[in-house]
């Protein structure tokens, strides 16, 4: 406990710090304010949008596209991976469009999205989708292969259908390798919903960055930033409260409470 | 109805079914096996004992000959059978309670008698303290109970092991070889050990087969273990005749090691 509270403190003081170094070199005018900002205005710009509200629909908007792209992309990973992943026929067949779709820079698939979905929040959820259906998908496919064959030997003596052997020991073995995927999974539903926003939106804190940045409100824009991290971070955080019920049978779960 | 419990009649095994020239695991294997015998299959390592075990259980099929249990025939998995790993074969999402049960939960018994039958065997294998644990929080030796304990809770006719307790220490083997004698005992089944350690084989079984060194192996002999039961592991390795019927088959058994050994090197 006390070696917990120790890192923490030793996190913030390096926070602190960085921030400190950020504010005297641009109060001293190593760095031009003009392009790299100031600490203390972004704070108050933080405050401001807090205290006034104003930020609360653009984050909404963000929030809702991610939790959207995040959810559908896990779920539609996690059935393809299991699929392709058991059934042989059909993974040989997928397999170079598989690959070929993850090779593609999807950020590109942006204004098609935008073009097929219009600049509402479904656009930037199916970029979102993308990029985490991708992650998850192969951790779970490679990880279905690697499934203990004893574990379903033992199963099927003991008379488990395939039904059962998918309900009983696939999934539950899928889980874990979704779970190591949901921290890159989670970051990437959000570059997705920002990237979405920034490439066309009227609502969103990736509409507010560009907006910012076209009238070079320097600050706005690392205001914008630290408030997407804060997000992610948080994200992140719920990501491993969740994991962390889930895979207690898990040696070693104890450890990753950090 | 056929007094064996397991019968295998010259059969032989290939990887591939296709290829009739790919060298053959067993060729020519018979083994026949008496309802509530204790028989323990030893040879130099590649000779195909787990092979043979997992045709009796129904999860592979011979490429000649025939497997039959309790005289019919083996052609799906065999349900009747109780299969215990050399390695892990407990869910590790599991605890040990809802690992026990799982086989009664297969089968769609009602959770009120699942819960009851838990209860006895988790008492059984002395494990009633730890039933709500995961198995990596388990020692080895408590999870070669639990997998016990899963494997006799579905009361299966025949109990298959594969090296069951090869990865535990020397005491702890020792200890788990009383226990299972003692379930054994009280009701009989018939079990099929494979081991590669002689004294587990002859201080458990009724007979000790000896398999050839592969490839193209098969049983070539047989030693009945003519000491008084009930035994206990600890004790019987010290007595006279223990020593002298592990001499006979040792002596056996070194001609097929030393054989399989050339095979390898060659």
């Amino acid at each position: 406990m006390k070696h917990k509270f120790g890192i923490r403190l030793v996190q913030l003081t390096l926070f602190v710090a960085l921030m400190a170094i950020w504010y005297g070199m641009t109060s001293l005018g190593i760095l031009d304010p003009f392009f790299f900002g100031e600490p203390l205005e972004i704070l108050q710009i933080i405050i401001l949008w807090f205290a006034e509200g104003s930020i609360f629909p653009h984050l909404g908007i963000t929030i809702l596209e991610t939790i959207l792209a995040f959810t559908i992309g896990t779920i539609g990973g996690l059935g393809c991976g299991l699929w392709l992943g058991l059934a042989r026929n059909a993974s040989l067949i997928f397999d170079p469009y598989i690959k070929g779709f993850n090779a593609m820079p999807r950020v590109i698939l942006a204004p098609i999205f935008a073009v097929w979905f219009g600049l509402g929040i479904w656009s930037k959820v199916c970029l979102g989708v993308t990029l985490v259906f991708f992650i998850v998908f192969f951790n779970v496919y490679h990880g279905v292969k690697q499934v203990n064959v004893d574990l379903i030997s033992s199963a099927r003596v003991m008379g488990a259908s395939q039904r059962q052997l998918l309900k009983h020991i696939y999934l539950p073995s899928a889980m874990a390798w979704v779970f190591s995927s949901l921290h890159s999974a989670v970051g990437m539903a959000f570059v997705g919903a920002v990237i979405g926003e920034y490439l066309g939106s009227a609502r969103g804190v990736g509409y507010l960055i560009l907006q910012a940045e076209g009238v070079f409100d320097i600050n706005s824009v690392f205001a914008g930033v630290m408030v997407l991290t804060a997000c992610a971070l948080l994200l992140d955080r719920l990501v491993t409260i969740i994991e962390k019920y889930f895979m207690r049978w898990q040696p070693g779960s104890s450890a990753l409470q950090s | 109805m056929s007094p064996n419990a397991i019968l295998i009649s010259d059969v032989a095994y290939r990887f591939s079914t296709q290829d009739s020239s790919s060298p053959a695991i067993l060729e020519n294997a018979s083994l026949s096996i008496p309802s509530g015998e204790f028989v323990s299959i030893v040879g130099p390592t590649g000779c195909g004992k787990s092979t043979l075990l997992n045709m009796v259980s129904g999860l592979l099929f011979p490429s000649s000959g025939v497997v039959s249990v309790f005289g019919k025939k083996v052609n799906s998995v065999q349900t009747c059978c109780g299969y215990m790993f050399q390695g892990e074969a407990l869910l590790p999402w599991r605890t040990t309670a809802e690992n026990i049960a799982f086989g009664l939960e297969l089968r769609g018994v009602p959770k009120c008698e699942i819960d009851h039958h838990v209860r006895d065997w988790l008492a059984r294998v002395h494990l009633d303290k730890h039933g709500d644990k995961f198995p990596h929080e388990l020692s080895g030796g408590m999870r070669k109970r639990a997998s016990l304990a899963q494997m006799f809770i579905t009361n299966p006719d025949i109990l298959l092991m594969d090296e069951p307790f090869s990865a535990l220490d020397v005491q702890t083997r020792n200890l788990m070889e009383n226990q299972l004698l003692d379930i054994w005992t009280s009701d009989k089944k018939t079990v099929l050990f494979v081991t590669h350690d002689l004294e587990e084989a002859i201080a458990l079984s009724d007979r000790v087969i000896l398999m050839q060194a592969g490839p193209r192996s098969k049983p070539v002999k047989e030693f009945v273990i003519d000491i008084n039961r009930p035994r206990d592991v600890f004790e019987i390795r010290l007595t006279d005749d223990f020593i002298s019927i592990h001499r006979e088959i040792w002596n056996a058994l070194r001609v097929e090691v030393q054989q399989s050994h050339r095979e390898a090197v060659a």
